[in-house]
């Protein structure tokens, strides 16, 4: 398959009954009530106005062909006959004015509702979805969502104006008036029918879209890898399978939405020759005059025009509730991560962390921790090193309460992680990421991202910190300098200190340094090590890395591997052990001192 | 529309047997009343209604028809224009990248497109009310009194004006809803890629704050629309001119200066024109809106140029030997004008074919640069790169590229299995060649404890793999296309020095013959290399030389190993007078 074909399938969260998203969808509509009941009301004036007007003309020209035309008589009707014209634009105005105060609404609340809630996610949400398409479901399927909601109002309209209209008909003759709504239960029962077939052409569609909303990212973040590997021939036609495929659908779901037309159309025709020859013979048989035919056929046709709105009502809805149901999936998918409803607010962390017995898993496939304990002390300086895979970043994760754990428990200053409000604990940790994400934006938009109301000194003096102040003086525009997404425009050791910066201006408790100068020259390092000490006083660290100058100042170091912690000490401790870090240490990280280097060009 | 004649006079034959229909229908009911009407009528009522019901039929299936046929034109218009935009963006060179939003991208290959769809789907739609009142017009022209015209007159004037008035306003709202949506679909994206950022400093209010933002500058600009939609004063217009005109027919019919029949045309003959107002009602948004969209599809397309492929020198040669010469190159990003500081300056150096050597200095001097010029993804501003011995600009831009292998600092992988993204420059690779890679790099030992083993998907980016797991897959990614030139930039930071060095000891021993650009702040692996490039704060080459050399004769080297070395710096110098 493609590259970005359907790499995150979209599995659906679960499968909604027609009448459970109608029950929901009403929902949805009803705090709107006063505008679909006022629109319907504007809807039926305007029909109102199209079937009194032809009678008003009736009347003049039949009072002309009388002997006597009655001018006053004539004189009213027209005007009355002007006063429909424009009480008709009015209502058509009021109309619209009407949708303005109700679907942009409807739209902006969904959009807010959805947005929320995407947030409230967890980790593990993000990591099986693609961005691209989240996108679209909170951009593309509330709009087309929204577009159902436009229907319930005139659905409401054109019933009561069909209504009218057929006790008009009645009126006027009773066996033709039967005749002309017996179209319409088959009518009904045909785009019953056709619900499901336009419900699954729109899911088609709704999913195409999506794909190239996902196709459009990968391939623009991916843009340096295919430049790199000379590949943009081979991403471009795989994304023209998806265009194709979006073509596909869209077709699809043209056809299916608007065949209502010709089939409603063919019905409505059929049933209007019926009667015409009905009306004939009956008119032959003089059991009713032709003055009723004629009228009969002209409010005939005002009678299928409300219908044939109405006979859309079901394909319009289906294909709609295609993008409802891709909105509910995301309404309705529970974080793993819930707020406690009263949750332990804490702002002065002493950073006392135990983990106990954890047992931790990504996708209940590989598990990262079984049976992990770690305590670390308040004020401590924790190193940790193992391979890659081992488990340090989950560590992390689990701390910062990013992904839910199975089993054990984590406790901060003896709280309970579950029990702690996230936003005032999470501002506590001070974290540097593995994968520096800097947000488009000046530089210092990103550094002040957890503290907006930190000043310019504040920032300089992070800065000065992390040793980025240099480089970033001399840029043209200093601090305010703009980045492109993801930090594009540094170089990648530039990201990290300014994550690093970042991370030390909210002044955690805590803080969490994942492989933060990995990418950072070692004599840089250094400097920033100097400094850090200074910082690092009273907090409490978590120090990741594999350079032998970042953790040998540590008060201890854990070494990891498959998520166990396999041994732990002071560097000393640990040398004189002779295990797992001694034989590292020998092997690996000794060429990284100064002294070795020294004692290696004196041999 | 062009690239499609076929479909577009289909489309034109369709709009001219609908607009018939549809004037013919009415004439022949109205034939049909007059029967009724009259006693004396003798032509078969089952003829008439039967080819009244066939014309019904014709006129359903032609509209459907019609209809189709725009949604096809203006769909496949769509998906060639989208073709078009994706291989534009796709060969646009990084300097463009570098500064483009992926929500704008996002916004203008679905949002703009659609719009754009939209006007040429319904365009023929919107012509036959048209078509269909003129040919009302010329019909009963016959029969129309001009004195009306003395009324209608002005009122049509006012109805142009008012037309013309309701474009003028609605203009700046309906392009504007493409840039707004854009918006949206800019801070979304934004948002949604770096959530895990926000989570991590509780910025879900700040993020949210900025959604709201762009999502009630879309609601305003709606609204906006939305006043002038419901301001249409065309069908105001219209309407009181059928009332008036009614009125004063009704007073000269009364006085005998208008016959009754003229009074029912003049009324018909207006309310002809209610249907195509209320097509200019959706139409002029249609219009404005795709024209908008074409406008700004077009700038996208047009801004920057596709990298140069064709007019480039033919070549023979399938691989290169590996050397790499840099003579007096300078360098700064093009991205923010001429502003911008050299990023290299003045660079010299030469690396023979098969050597090792290591490429380093601080934070931001430009190594990763150096690597993106080699791969022609930037332009130096002066100077030469010569390969094997010729510039590298007289290759075709392909054969550098896939000759010459990249392991990039900021690893993205594709949200796709780990065999595909291993294959991304060999697509058409067997799955044992590449288990053989994956060895070499040590993707193996991991790929098998997972459940899915290579068809493990790895998330966007690769979120699902650790940082070092995500080196590994790249490196095999480069290593399955062999390629002549090998170069690791920082890509084993997050890798611990055990698996590094084996790594390293892959590239050495089985993938030998190759020249190998290290960029690393691993002093072991600096230290082992056959050549060093040591570069400075500035950018410019401060030495080069073997480990050996260097440690004595630079201070820009020394500073590699770390803060200590200043420290110990002068006891060096006399432990090197002292030996
Ligand atoms: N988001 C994720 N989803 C599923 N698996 C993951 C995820 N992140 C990491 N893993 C897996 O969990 C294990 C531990 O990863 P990690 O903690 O990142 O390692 P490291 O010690 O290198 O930081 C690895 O095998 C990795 O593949
Ligand atoms: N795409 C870019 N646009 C503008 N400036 C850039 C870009 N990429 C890097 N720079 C700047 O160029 C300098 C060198 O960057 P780089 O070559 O990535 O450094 P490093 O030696 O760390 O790899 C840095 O100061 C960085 O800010
Ligand atoms: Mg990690
Ligand atoms: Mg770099």
């Amino acid at each position: 398959m493609g590259l970005f074909s359907s790499a995150m399938t979209e599995k659906k969260e679960r499968e909604y009954r027609d009448r459970e998203l109608f029950r929901r969808y009403i929902h949805y509509l009803t705090p709107f009530k006063k505008n679909i009941i006022l629109i319907a009301l504007f809807i039926i004036i305007q029909a109102v106005c199209d079937i009194l007007a032809p009678l008003l003309v009736k009347f003049v020209s039949d009072e002309f062909l009388t002997l006597n035309p009655n001018f006053i008589g004539i004189i009213s009707a027209s005007s009355g006959y002007f006063s429909l014209q424009v009480i008709n634009w009015v209502a058509f105005s009021a109309q619209q004015k009407q949708l303005g105060k109700y679907i942009p609404f409807f739209l902006e609340n969904l959009r807010y509702e959805v947005f929320q809630k995407i947030q409230k996610q967890d980790m593990s949400f993000f990591d099986k979805r693609s961005t691209g398409k989240l996108n679209s479901i909170i951009v593309n399927d509330t709009l087309d969502f929204t577009n159902t909601a436009v229907l319930i109002s005139d659905t409401l309209g054109n019933l009561f104006i069909s209504i009218l209209t057929f006790v008009i008909l009645l009126f006027f003759n009773f066996v033709l008036a039967l005749i002309a709504i017996a179209a319409i239960p088959i009518l009904f029962i045909l785009m019953y029918l056709l619900r499901s077939l336009s419900k699954k052409v729109a899911v088609g569609y709704r999913k195409s879209i999506s794909d190239v909303n996902s196709s459009i990212v990968e391939s623009i973040e991916g843009i340096q890898v295919s430049k790199s590997f000379g590949q943009e021939m081979t991403i471009s036609l795989q994304f023209e399978q998806i265009n194709r495929e979006y073509l596909r659908s869209w077709m699809h779901l043209t056809a299916v939405t608007h065949f209502w037309r010709p089939l409603i159309n063919t019905l409505t025709s059929i049933i209007m020759c019926i009667v015409l020859y009905y009306g004939f013979n009956m008119i032959l048989t003089e059991t009713i005059t032709p003055g009723t035919v004629v009228m009969f056929i002209l409010y005939l046709q005002t009678f299928f025009r409300p219908i044939m709105t109405l006979a859309r009502f079901f394909p319009e809805l289906s294909a709609g509730m295609a993008s409802f149901e891709r909105i509910l999936g995301i309404l309705d998918t529970r974080p793993k991560i819930v707020q406690n409803s009263n949750p332990l607010h804490v702002d002065n962390l002493n950073g006392n962390i135990q983990f106990k017995d954890i047992y931790f898993t990504y996708d209940d496939e590989n598990v990262v921790f079984n049976d992990l304990t770690l305590k670390i002390d308040s004020g401590e300086k924790l190193a940790i090193v193992g391979h890659t895979g081992a488990g340090k970043t989950s560590l992390t994760a689990l701390l910062g309460r990013y992904y839910e754990f199975q089993e054990g428990s984590i406790l901060i200053d003896g709280y309970n992680i579950r029990d702690i409000d996230l936003g005032s604990y999470r501002k506590q940790i001070g974290k540097v990421e593995q994968d520096v994400f800097l947000f488009p934006g000046t530089i210092f938009d990103n550094i002040t991202y957890g503290r907006k109301e930190a000043s310019e000194e504040e920032v300089i003096k992070v800065l000065q910190i992390v040793q980025a102040y240099d480089f970033i003086r001399v840029l043209p525009n200093g601090i305010y300098t703009r980045i492109g997404e993801r930090g594009k425009e540094l170089s990648v050791g530039q990201r990290q200190l300014i994550s690093f910066a970042r991370a030390i201006l909210l002044d955690p408790s805590i803080l969490i340094l994942d492989e933060a100068t990995s990418s950072v020259d070692a004599y840089t390092e250094a400097m920033i090590q100097e400094a850090l000490d200074e910082i690092l006083k009273n907090r409490t660290a978590i120090i990741i890395a594999h350079r032998l100058s970042t953790i040998v100042g540590a008060d201890r170091i854990i070494v990891m591997e498959q998520g166990k912690i396999v041994e732990e000490g002071t560097h000393e401790e640990l040398l004189s052990q002779g295990g797992k870090y001694a034989s590292l240490y020998n092997q690996y990280f000794v060429h990284q001192s100064w002294e070795w280097q020294l004692q290696q060009s004196q041999k | 529309m062009l690239h499609y004649p076929v479909q577009f006079i289909l489309n034109l034959i369709g709009i001219v047997l609908v607009t018939l229909t549809r004037t013919i229908i009415p004439v022949r009911i109205g034939t049909l009343i007059d029967g009724i009407l009259d006693p004396e009528f003798s032509g078969n009522v089952l003829i008439i209604i039967l080819t009244l019901l066939g014309l019904y039929l014709l006129r359903n299936f032609t509209e459907y028809g019609i209809w189709m046929l725009g949604h096809n034109l203006g769909s496949k218009t769509e998906q060639r224009i989208r073709r078009e935009f994706f291989d534009s963006v796709q060969n646009k060179p990084l300097r463009y990248h570098d500064r483009v939003r992926t929500g704008d991208l996002i916004a203008l290959a679905s949002n703009d497109l659609r719009v754009l769809n939209t006007m040429i789907s319904h365009g023929s739609f919107y012509i036959y009310p048209f078509a269909q009142s003129i040919l009302t017009i010329i019909l009963q022209i016959e029969s129309f009194d001009y004195r009306i015209v003395i009324f209608t007159g002005p009122l049509l004037i006012l109805y142009t004006f008012f037309v013309l008035q309701y474009r003028k306003k609605l203009e700046p709202f309906s392009k504007q809803a493409l840039s707004k949506h854009a918006g949206v679909t800019v801070v979304l994206q934004e948002s949604l890629t770096g959530v895990q950022v926000t989570k991590a400093f509780s910025a879900e209010a700040l993020e949210f704050r900025k959604f709201r933002q762009k999502v009630k500058a879309y609601r305003e600009n709606w609204l906006g629309e939305n006043r002038v939609q419901a301001r249409f004063y065309p069908l105001l217009v219209l309407y009181i001119s059928i009332g008036v005109t009614f009125i004063v027919s009704c007073i000269l019919v009364h006085n005998n200066l208008m016959t009754l029949g003229d009074l029912t045309a003049v009324n018909l003959l207006q309310l002809t024109l209610v249907e195509p107002t209320g097509m200019i009602f959706w139409a002029v948004r249609d219009f404005i809106g795709g024209f908008g969209a074409s406008e700004r599809l077009y700038k996208m397309i047009s801004t920057d140029k596709v990298e140069k492929r064709t007019a480039e020198a033919k070549t023979q040669r399938k691989s290169f030997k590996g050397k790499i010469e840099f003579r007096n190159i300078s360098f700064s990003y093009p991205s923010n004008g001429n502003q911008n500081p050299l990023v290299l300056k003045n660079l010299n150096f030469t690396i023979l074919p098969n050597q090792r050597v290591a490429l380093v200095g601080p934070t931001g001097c430009g190594k990763t640069s150096i690597a993106k010029l080699l791969l022609r993804l930037y332009q130096p501003i002066e100077g030469e790169i010569l390969l094997d011995g010729k510039n590298i600009h007289n290759y075709p831009l392909d054969l550098v590229r896939q000759r010459i292998g990249l392991i990039e600092q900021d690893i993205f992988l594709f949200s796709q299995t780990i065999e595909d993204n291993i294959k991304f420059g060999q697509p058409r690779a067997e799955l044992e060649e590449v288990i053989q890679v994956s060895k070499l790099a040590h993707v193996h030992d991991f790929v098998e404890k997972l459940p899915n083993g290579y068809k493990t998907i790895v998330g966007e980016r690769g979120t699902r793999l650790s940082g070092g797991e995500k080196q590994r897959v790249a490196i095999a990614r480069a290593f399955l296309t062999n390629p002549d030139i090998l170069i690791l930039d920082d890509s084993m930071s997050a890798i611990d020095s055990e698996t590094e060095e084996k790594i390293g000891r892959a590239i050495e021993n089985v993938l030998q013959n190759r020249t190998t650009i290290i960029i690393t702040h691993r002093l072991h692996t600096i230290r082992t290399s056959d050549y060093i490039l040591v570069m400075d704060r500035s950018g410019g080459l401060s030495a080069m030389g073997t480990h050996e050399d260097l440690i004595y004769s630079s201070d820009e080297y020394r500073k590699i190993f770390g803060k200590q070395l200043e420290k110990v710096e002068k006891s060096l110098i006399s432990g090197q007078g002292g030996s």
